[in-house]
């Protein structure tokens, strides 16, 4: 197991309320593995994945375990976190327009993992650097390294991120919605090149999107966030062929099909999801539910497992509906 | 040609490092040269600018003044500008009760007027130009100080710090490599104007008779000593005090036109008002 997550909570405390961003969340990861974490905005994804790396505020307050090669990230010392960062643990961030130093050329970038972590000098730095970028296909890579940021396409750019992200081999390679800023064709390119290098490397990916529809379908299990809790948790098979939650249901009813017939209309789910400084009772999905029942209101629902590959969060579903 | 006044600036102070360099060359006679037998003149074709109360050549004075009136201005920005810089950075990138407490204290050195703690210093000293730049340097630190922690704050909320911080870089890392070079700019303009203020400083403590002591010369200290013989030689104040204003000037120049070329959005609003 290359990382086990338990009990994960991050509360980031406002003036008035606790916003319970990252809520009781627990979830494993093998080696080579790739989890999508599906969720929309505010549902706790980028929270929990920040987490992960403890890249939070300092006065967030984050508890649980993170078991990340046998070592707990949450009580972790700050030189072994500093070490971790970059080194096991990598991230592709969502806007490669603002992720990249402007001031700073693409090359002095690029070899910084080198000289943080290895301490090479910046003419050894600089070769591996030029070998990074072809390995993220950009054309003339030893030119590009003098580029600055604003000489790149948005699509160059997170190809310069990715590069960063794999240049030290990283066992974990978080990426928090990699493609969002990107258009729809450079993006599949990207996930391919992400997912081809990281299974080229053996790295387990963390895929942070709110794609449902394209970015999920490249992992091997897919988590729904919701109000910052998991309310379902599945094999990508189990997920897309028999979702259980009435969230899932709904975000896949709302998006669009090509196999679909063309004169159906999407479904969008109604209303809109709660405020998490001020959290309903019970489920948080309880407004917007079409199946809801009187229990739904009260307590919140626990994941329940259906089978090995399947885990729901559902009163309705455990009454059968 | 656009941005005239920056590059009015730059050719003003170029011509100054040339005087500066070459001073012992260019010099017409020794200045610390006195002749007795010829002082107070006027201008005449062996005396350009005529001579001073000891018969020492006014002009050649002046020029070899250029060199500890510029270095004054200089070292004692370079030095303001190293510690305001580092503090800035700092208390910006730390905030909180760092930040707080970088700032009251940035408050509490602005307080201190220049005159009075140069006063002090010369009294633990002895006065020269290491107590006139110790001076400068405890007063002026803290505009670097402000401007640098400003910029810091904005530009620390940008997706590639925290993308710095992923990939392990420590905070010092964080501070010099990534954050310093984006605040250069306000940094250039505050140190290019400061140099031109901080002359304008040396001036006045000189004037009174607490800066540079002769036979050193800088233009302050020939201010001062023309001062009482405005009546008679009127050049051997203005000469220098005219010097002093053009350089302040150029400095101010380089600095206004610096803010421009950094700041796109000055420059488009004022080509518009000139379109309109």
């Amino acid at each position: 197991m290359l990382l086990q997550v338990s009990n994960l909570r991050t509360y980031f405390k406002t003036r008035s309320s606790l916003v319970k961003a990252v809520d009781d969340i627990s979830f494993e990861l093998d080696q080579g593995q790739t989890l999508s974490i599906v969720g929309e905005s505010g549902s706790g994804k980028t929270a929990a994945a920040l987490s992960l790396m403890r890249l939070i505020p300092g006065s967030a307050q984050l508890s649980g375990k993170i078991m990340f090669e046998d070592q707990d990230i949450v009580t972790m010392g700050r030189k072994a976190l500093f070490g971790l960062r970059g080194d096991k643990i990598a991230m592709v961030f969502q806007d490669p327009m603002t992720a990249l130093n402007p001031v700073l050329t693409i090359g002095e970038q690029l070899i910084e993992p080198y000289l943080i972590h290895r301490k090479m000098n910046r003419k050894q730095a600089f070769n591996l650097g030029i070998a990074l970028l072809q390995k993220v296909r950009i054309q003339d890579a030893e030119k590009r390294m003098h580029c600055y940021p604003h000489e790149l396409s948005g699509g160059m750019r997170q190809r310069v991120m990715i590069a960063m992200a794999i240049a030290l081999h990283p066992p974990l390679i978080i990426a928090d919605e990699p493609t969002t800023a990107l258009d729809v064709s450079i993006a599949a390119e990207l996930l391919e090149l992400l997912k081809s290098i990281t299974r080229e490397q053996g790295s387990a990916l963390l895929l942070i999107t709110h794609n449902l529809g394209i970015v999920a379908r490249y992992a091997d299990k897919v988590m729904i966030m919701y109000a910052g809790k998991i309310v379902e948790k599945a094999s990508k098979v189990n997920l897309y062929q028999k979702p259980q939650h009435p969230y899932t249901q709904g975000l896949l009813a709302s998006v669009p099909k090509i196999s679909a017939d063309t004169g159906k209309k999407l479904t969008p789910i109604p209303g809109n999801p709660p405020d998490l400084a001020t959290p309903p009772k019970g489920c948080a999905f309880y407004d917007r539910c079409p199946f809801k029942i009187t229990q739904c209101g009260r307590n919140v629902p626990k994941l329940t497992k259906l089978n090995d590959d399947h885990e729901v969060a559902c009163f309705a579903k455990e009454a059968g509906r | 040609m656009k941005n005239r006044t920056l590059y009015l600036g730059l050719i003003i102070i170029a011509a100054l490092l040339v005087v500066m360099a070459a001073a012992p060359q260019i010099a017409p006679h020794d200045p610390e040269a006195q002749d007795l037998y010829h002082v107070l003149e006027g201008p005449s074709e062996k005396h350009l600018l005529g001579t001073d109360d000891v018969g020492r050549d006014l002009l050649s004075r002046v020029i070899t003044g250029t060199r500890p009136t510029l270095l004054i201005g200089v070292l004692s920005t370079l030095f303001s500008g190293i510690i305001g810089v580092g503090l800035g950075l700092v208390a910006g990138y730390k905030g909180g009760a760092i930040d707080m407490a970088v700032m009251r204290v940035t408050d509490a050195f602005m307080s201190l007027p220049v005159l009075v703690v140069t006063l002090a210093l010369v009294a633990i000293f002895g006065s020269g130009m290491q107590s006139v730049i110790i001076a400068i340097t405890l007063v002026n630190w803290t505009g670097f100080a402000r401007i640098v922690r400003g910029e810091v704050l904005h530009t620390r909320e940008f997706v590639y710090v925290e993308a710095a911080r992923a990939m392990g870089a420590s905070g010092l890392r964080i501070i010099f490599y990534h954050l310093l070079p984006n605040v250069m700019g306000p940094i250039i303009v505050t140190a290019s104007i400061a140099i031109g203020g901080n002359i304008m400083i040396e001036s006045a403590v000189s004037f009174l008779g607490l800066g540079a002591q002769p036979p050193l010369s800088t233009w302050g200290n020939e201010l001062r000593i023309g001062y009482a013989y405005l009546e008679v030689v009127p050049l051997f104040s203005i000469a220098p005090g005219l010097l002093i204003t053009l350089t302040v000037l150029a400095f101010n120049f380089i600095g206004d036109g610096l803010r421009d070329a950094f700041d796109p959005r000055i420059s488009q609003t004022f080509n518009k008002s000139k379109e309109k």
